[in-house]
């Protein structure tokens, strides 16, 4: 799918999305949500896919957060969000095989609910990797296919149908995580072997060479 | 692992109305054709049922993916059951109905414990 395909869907899907997951989803997934984070710290932050904006409630005051977005429908709902947190927060309509950032700008780097929908997610996370400080951190709320029957079996025929609307339902991310270079510090599940954080790191550049070896 | 009442209440609730209208519509669909035919046809139009229901309902109350495995499953195993051991269609759509939502009681219960099972810190980089 190309990245204009990815964008008209999400922009499809804008006025609609607070109506299903504004509620229900944010609301179960809250207290998991403010623990993950809580672990946003001083330096500069990457929050990408913003979305509507349904996971800033959620974000520690007084962080400096810069938020991107492939939607600029989707980024209109957020501009409320946006502008009432209590901390520097800016957004822009940015692909994330776009970024224009310079290498090594970030310190750390959050997704929610993101990398079931990039196209080609491990060079998604690649683009993600080289901005990344060498030593920072990359900390990921998603949801992803599942090793057990039969949730695997329904995530699998899901996925055609969902994958036309918004995300594909049975992507390895935490493989992707890896795939992409990153060094996996932690996965804690939320629900069953689907719904987790995954928290990982860029290496340093010695470790990076030694891993590539 | 969820311990909250209103969404443990929910997703029990979800269950068990996914589970006895999926093995109604399966026991009065496909009663008549053969078990080899029903079956597989039964666990689709259960796990159909399921994304129905939790697209127009159930999502916006309780959650996405918790409660979509849960109907889902609930759904395939109900109507798969429904035309196993219901097998005379519109006359027995009640007992295949209860049956249903016994097996939504069951999923209930059996995806609880699992997730109880393997919630929380995992070795790194399985699934």
């Amino acid at each position: 799918m190309s990245d204009s395909a990815t964008r008209a869907k999400w922009d499809r899907a804008a006025s609609t999305f607070d109506l299903m997951s504004a509620e229900g989803p944010e609301k179960r997934w809250a207290p998991a949500k403010h623990e993950f984070f809580s672990r946003m710290g001083d330096g500069k932050i990457l929050f990408l896919a913003v979305g509507t904006g349904l996971d800033i409630p959620s974000f520690p005051d007084g962080k400096n957060i810069t938020g991107i977005d492939i939607s600029p429908r989707m980024l209109e709902f957020a501009k409320p969000r946006v502008a009432a947190y209590n901390g520097n927060m800016d957004i822009r309509e940015l692909d994330v095989f776009d970024m224009d950032y310079p290498d090594d700008h970030f310190d750390q780097i959050f997704t929610s609910c993101t990398f079931c929908s990039v196209p080609r997610p491990v060079a998604g996370l690649e683009c993600l990797h080289k901005v990344l400080k060498p030593g920072g951190e990359l900390h990921m709320f998603e949801h992803t296919r599942s090793r057990w029957f039969p949730f695997n079996l329904m995530l699998n025929i899901m996925t055609p149908l969902t994958s036309r609307l918004g995300p594909d339902m049975n992507r390895p991310t935490t493989e992707n995580v890896r795939s992409a270079g990153f060094q996996l510090d932690a996965v804690n599940h939320i629900f069953l072997d689907v719904v987790k954080t995954i928290h990982a790191h860029r290496a340093q550049e010695n470790g990076a060479a030694a891993t590539a070896s | 692992m969820e311990q909250r009442i209103y969404f443990l209440l929910g997703d029990l609730t979800a269950n068990i109305s996914t589970g006895a209208l999926a093995a109604a519509v399966c026991a009065w669909l496909l009663s008549d054709l053969p078990m080899w035919l029903s079956m597989p046809v039964s666990m689709l139009i259960g796990m159909a049922i399921g994304m129905v229901l939790l697209y127009a309902l159930f999502l916006r109350l309780f959650g996405a993916m918790e409660p979509m495995l849960q109907t889902m499953t609930t759904g395939m195993f109900a109507g798969m059951l429904a035309v196993m051991y219901v097998p005379h269609g519109g006359s027995e759509l009640w007992r295949a109905a209860m049956m249903g939502s016994h097996v939504g009681i069951v999923v209930f219960v059996l995806i609880w414990l699992l997730n109880a099972a393997i919630s929380g810190p995992q070795t790194m980089g399985r699934e």
